[in-house]
Parts: C-alpha cells; sequence; structure tokens
C-alpha cells in the first residue's frame, strides 16, 4: 500500500469492498448494534447504517464523541472503528464499550486500538496501512455490512455484487479526463459548496461535505432541503454552490428555486444506479474524484490534511495515545468477544 | 403565556416583554404541567419536522443520557425495527402534511402512535399534547421540550423530565441576567453572514436551535457537530475561503463533563486560531441538559436583538 497516490485510492475502494463484504460468519444474537468511529471511520458506519436503516429490524446507531450510550451492554454489538487505531474519542469509546459488558469488534490498521484488541481477544477487521483513513471506505463498509448481517440486521451482499459491474464501468467514467467529476470541479472550484440530498443520500451528501473539505481544503456543508430552504431568501456576499445529489425531481425543483432566489451557482446531479447500495457509492466515487479535481485545479496537495496534523500533534503533547490504558484483563468467554 | 414583566428602564437594556426567547423558560415549565396520557411501549422513535427537530432532538439526546434508546427519525424515515411495541411521537408544532404522513406509516406497521402539535395531524385518541396556536418559535419549542419531557417521566422514563426540571431555575436565572442587558457581543454582526453554529454531539439540539432562529437574518445557515469537527471541517475552516468572507463560526461551549473533551476543544480553538480563522466562542455553564437549554434559548434571544434594541429605542 505505501506509495499509492490519493487516486488510487479511491480507485481501490471497489476493490476494498470487494475483499471485505464476506468476512466473518455465523450469527451473533443481539439486541442492537452501536457504530462507534469519527471522521473517515464514522462515514463509514454513516453510509452503512442508511443502507440498512430502512429494514433492519435491529436497531442500529451511529456513536461519535468520547462516550457510549448508557443503554449500550452486554445485548449490544459495539463495532469500534479507528483507522489509525490511536483516535482519542474511539479509544474512549472502546473502553467504555469494555466497561459496560458491550461485544466489541474493532476495525482497525493498528494501533493503539490494534493492540487493545489483541490484548482483549476482540476480534478485528484488519485494515492495511499506508492509506488516506478517509480513503479506507471500502474495507470498512464491507466490514461493517458483514457485521451488520451477522447481527440480523439484513444482507445487502446481493446489491453490492450485483452492483459492482455497474460501478466499475461508472469509476472508468469517472476516470476519463473529460468525465463529469471534472465538470463538477470546475463548477466548484470558486465557491463554498453547499451539498443538499433526501433520503439515503444524506450519507452521501455528509461524505461529500467531509471530502471537499479535507481534499479541496475549503469549507463545505451539507443539509436536507428543509434545512437549506427555510433560509431568508437574499444573496449572499460571498459566492456559494447548491449542489443537489439524488434524483428526487421534486426535491431538485425546489433547490433550484432557492438557488435562484439567492443567486447561488446551482448544480444538480443525479446518482442513477439500481439500487440504494448501487446509487450511493455512484455518489461517493464522484465526490471523492471532484474533490480532488478541485484541489488539483487550484494548485493544492489533496493528500495532507496539515490543521488535523497540527491538532493531533497539540493533543498527544498532552496525554499520548493509549498513555491512560486501562488494565483489562482477557478472559475465556468474556462476553467482550463476538464468536 | 406571561413572560418576563418589562423591568424598569434603569434597570433594563432591552425590552422584553415581547421579546422572542424571553419567554422559553415559562413554556418549557407549561409544557411540563401540562397533562399528558400513559402509553406503553419498548422502542421510541420520534418523527419531527421543522422546529420541532430541535424540541424533538433534545428529547433524544436526554434519553440517550438516561440509558433510554431513542430513534430520531429524520425526514419521518422510520427505521425497519418500528413495529409492535414501538411507539412513534410526531411532532410538527404547524401541523406539517408530512406529520400526518408519518403518523400513517407508523400505523400501517402496526406501532403505537402520538402527536404533539397546534393543529389536528392525527386522531384525538392518539394525542400526546395539543398545543396552544398562535406561539412564537421559541415558545412552542419550549412548551414542547416540557411536554415531551413530562411525557417519557408520566411513562416510566424520568430521566429527561428530572433533568428539565432541575435545570429550570439556572434557566430562568440566565434568562433574567440577559434581560438585563449582558448579552454575549457579536451576535448581531451574525445577520446577513452565513453563520455555521457547532455544538457537541450530545448537545446537538442547540446548534440547530441556532440554525433555526437565524434563518430569518441570514441568506443561509449551517451547523454541525464537535468533536466530529476536528476530523474533517478543520481543515476547511483553516483555509483562507477567500471568496466567502461572510462566513461565520461559532462554538457553543458546553462541557461535557469529560477533561479530554475540553482540552479537545481548546487545542482546536487553537489550531483555528493559528490558522488566521476567527471564531466567536458562546460559554454556557451547568450540566450538558441546563447548558444545552440556555444555548436554546439564547438563540432566540440573540437572533431578535436588533428588534428589541428597535422597541427600546422607540420607548425613548
Amino acid at each position: 500500500m505505501a506509495g499509492l497516490g490519493i487516486r488510487d485510492q479511491v480507485h481501490n475502494q471497489l476493490e476494498d469492498l470487494e475483499g471485505t463484504m464476506e468476512w466473518g460468519s455465523g450469527r451473533i444474537d443481539c439486541d442492537n448494534v452501536i457504530l462507534c468511529g469519527m471522521g473517515g471511520s464514522a462515514i463509514s458506519g454513516i453510509v452503512a447504517a442508511d443502507c440498512f436503516m430502512e429494514a433492519s429490524p435491529v436497531p442500529i446507531k451511529v456513536v461519535k464523541g468520547f462516550t457510549i450510550p448508557p443503554w449500550a451492554g452486554p445485548r449490544t454489538v459495539a463495532v469500534v472503528s479507528s483507522y489509525s487505531g490511536n483516535t482519542r474519542e474511539t479509544l474512549s469509546m472502546y473502553e467504555a464499550a469494555f466497561r459496560q459488558g458491550c461485544r466489541i469488534i474493532a476495525i482497525t490498521s493498528g494501533g493503539t486500538l490494534g493492540r487493545w484488541a489483541e490484548r482483549d481477544g476482540v476480534p478485528v477487521g484488519k485494515v492495511p496501512a499506508g492509506i488516506q483513513p478517509r480513503q479506507s471506505l471500502g474495507y470498512t463498509i464491507g466490514y461493517i455490512s458483514s457485521i451488520l448481517r451477522m447481527c440480523g440486521c439484513g444482507d445487502i451482499g446481493g446489491d453490492v455484487r450485483r452492483s459492482l459491474p455497474g460501478l466499475r464501468e461508472y469509476r472508468a467514467v469517472l476516470e476519463s479526463p473529460d468525465g463529469p467529476a471534472g465538470r463538477i470541479a470546475e463548477a466548484l472550484k470558486a465557491s463554498v459548496p453547499v451539498f443538499v440530498s433526501s433520503g439515503p443520500m444524506q450519507a452521501v451528501a455528509f461524505r461529500w461535505k467531509t471530502q471537499f473539505n479535507e481534499n479541496s481544503k475549503k469549507v463545505a456543508f451539507c443539509a436536507t432541503e428543509e434545512e437549506l430552504c427555510g433560509c431568508m431568501r437574499s444573496r449572499p456576499e460571498g459566492s456559494y454552490s447548491i449542489v443537489h445529489i439524488g434524483d428526487d425531481p421534486g426535491v431538485r425543483e425546489r433547490v433550484r428555486g432557492f438557488t435562484e432566489s439567492i443567486g447561488a451557482g446551482f448544480v444538480d446531479v443525479p446518482a442513477g444506479g439500481s439500487c440504494v447500495f448501487e446509487s450511493m457509492f455512484r455518489m461517493i466515487l464522484l465526490g471523492d474524484y471532484a474533490s480532488i479535481g478541485v484541489a488539483e485545479s487550484l494548485g493544492l496537495e489533496p493528500e495532507p490534511v496539515i490543521p488535523i496534523r497540527d491538532l493531533k500533534g497539540k493533543l498527544a503533547s498532552i496525554i499520548p495515545p493509549g498513555g491512560e490504558e486501562r488494565r483489562w484483563a482477557a478472559e475465556a468467554g468474556s462476553p467482550n468477544l463476538c464468536r | 403565556m406571561k413572560g418576563v414583566d418589562q423591568l424598569r428602564r434603569s434597570d433594563c437594556h432591552y425590552a422584553v416583554a415581547s421579546g422572542e426567547g424571553f419567554s422559553f423558560p415559562e413554556a418549557v415549565e407549561s409544557g411540563l404541567g401540562m397533562s399528558v396520557p400513559s402509553r406503553e411501549f419498548d422502542g421510541l422513535c420520534i418523527a419531527a419536522f421543522g422546529n420541532s427537530a430541535i424540541s424533538s432532538q433534545f428529547a433524544a439526546d436526554a434519553c440517550g443520557r438516561s440509558g433510554i434508546l431513542a430513534h430520531v427519525a429524520s425526514e419521518g424515515r422510520l427505521p425497519g425495527w418500528a413495529g409492535l411495541g414501538t411507539l412513534v411521537l410526531v411532532v410538527s408544532y404547524a401541523g406539517r402534511r408530512e406529520a400526518s404522513e408519518a403518523l400513517a406509516e407508523a400505523k400501517s406497521r402496526g406501532c403505537a402512535v402520538g402527536w404533539i402539535s397546534s393543529a389536528q395531524i392525527g386522531d384525538a385518541e392518539d394525542a400526546v399534547s395539543v398545543l396552544p396556536e398562535g406561539l412564537s418559535s421559541s415558545d412552542a419549542v419550549g412548551m414542547e421540550i416540557g411536554v415531551l419531557s413530562a411525557f417519557l417521566g408520566k411513562n416510566g422514563r424520568i430521566g429527561p423530565r428530572d433533568e428539565v426540571e432541575a435545570s429550570l431555575p439556572g434557566l430562568k436565572e440566565y434568562r433574567d441576567v440577559l434581560a438585563g442587558g449582558s448579552v454575549p457581543v457579536g451576535l448581531e454582526d451574525l445577520r446577513g453572514k452565513v453563520p455555521a453554529f457547532y455544538a457537541l454531539t450530545d448537545a446537538i439540539a442547540s446548534a440547530r436551535s441556532w440554525k433555526a432562529a437565524f434563518e430569518p437574518f441570514c441568506p443561509m445557515t449551517f451547523f454541525g457537530e464537535l468533536t466530529e469537527f476536528d476530523h474533517n471541517e478543520i481543515v476547511g475552516w483553516c483555509s483562507p475561503n477567500g471568496f466567502a468572507g461572510d462566513l461565520r463560526m461559532v462554538v457553543l461551549r458546553m462541557s461535557g463533563g469529560l477533561p479530554e473533551l475540553d482540552r479537545t476543544v481548546d487545542c482546536m480553538l487553537e489550531v483555528l486560531g493559528e490558522h488566521g480563522r476567527e471564531v466567536l466562542v458562546i460559554e454556557f455553564e451547568g450540566g450538558l441538559a441546563s447548558a444545552e437549554l440556555k444555548a436554546v434559548m439564547l438563540s432566540w434571544i440573540a437572533s431578535g436583538i436588533p428588534e428589541v434594541e428597535d422597541r427600546w429605542q422607540a420607548w425613548g
């Protein structure tokens, strides 16, 4: 993995997903599932949860922060995901999950989370090192989907397998020099983008927001139609573009109307796809490539995220990751093990 | 609705008798005191529309803190597990069409249902509370918070109600301080700009409230979560964004009771400052529920400051 450029990392996400979709077997009897992670790891949970949410008979909750809900306990499967294995919030959630008796599964490339998981006998979905956390999406969605299948939340494996050929074709279109990613990048490079969507596409809009922040180095927002169109209809001082993602014609026209009323640029991005999963992943790929395209057109390196590095440096100088490790003895038959 | 009486001119910088937000504590208190029905349920799902999303998110967060799993159904999308044994609460002060549709969908799945509105959005027998018409936005949100807390308490989920009841004295005291003129500076400058309001994930209702309160006065408003912000958005906000000089970042600072959380927010603000980004930070004292209610109340007061000042000037 070392030395892969970010475009290659985006390209590989389909194969990464395919490689982890069948991870694990059997059934985990549980009452609910929490998906614990931050940043790139949280997005995988958000996307996966949205794919499963409307059909899953088991509650699935995405948890972000330093704690997990008090209701999480021995009948909860806690999927704890940190690409680096050193994300403070996620380590804190791991400790809380252990304390509250949850059944834990970790997803990581190593770090402190990897060490703790090995120490505690917690199963680990291993992600290779050397890529940007936000580009490990394929791996983590695959692992999370497998875990949700084992927890009785449903099975999107069939949808994924059927979608892969079409997604590969679409990827080739996106990688062509005059494809839609380039056109979107051109339209957005000199404005603050606002990504608007409805239904399951909200997770995609959230992904676009984070990718444009991290890759394109610009402020970006996401909103539902209701959140956006309730605002005062006046022209902002700055330059903004409203990007509608999805296929609902009613939402599209209302968003277009709002955009015209405030004099902002409007970009429509139909999702296409034969099922919810395919639509979402088409848009994820498009957003990834478009955000990189914006960075390149502005002469910026998409990969480095210096403010995040600076913040982690400040925090490390206070307490190193894992420096406040609690002692948890791994016990045979521990309720924390998912067998 | 009895609000804060107009204070003596010499004691008061703001006309308070009809200012948006100043009667928020009394609205919450009224809601807490309303008669609510008993319902039996295992799972809880709250579907809210418009500004009712603020009160519903607050209630869901309070449920979470109390060990109750409560799902917030965005855009009325019910989760797959909502069925027999699940109570779907639909909240829409204005009585949106989508609210009635969500009720019908919930019933079709065999869920128990309840609704809170000023309009007849469902069957009378399913009403949890019919709210008075003509409430201001802040009073409607406040009353909904009170009613939701009362309902949860009536039905064995006492944590949220206890939190809100315990917060009321401090909330009124804070309101009186604000009415005396001690409103954080810089808030009136947000009008006409594009502000984004950030709060802790567990207090996200407050950020949502600020977004909603400033909507009538800004071309666009946004909200987001801390400390998720540190993992992506911080990169964008640390960049110049020269073509959008009207962007404003506001942090609603509350203590989550975790030292590492406070340190993380401190470091985040340092990094933003080092990259030249100005941030308006507003601090709220107290436990999370209390701080969040203060933040919700201030959002409405803050957005209405210019009108209050105009009234004050008009009174000479």
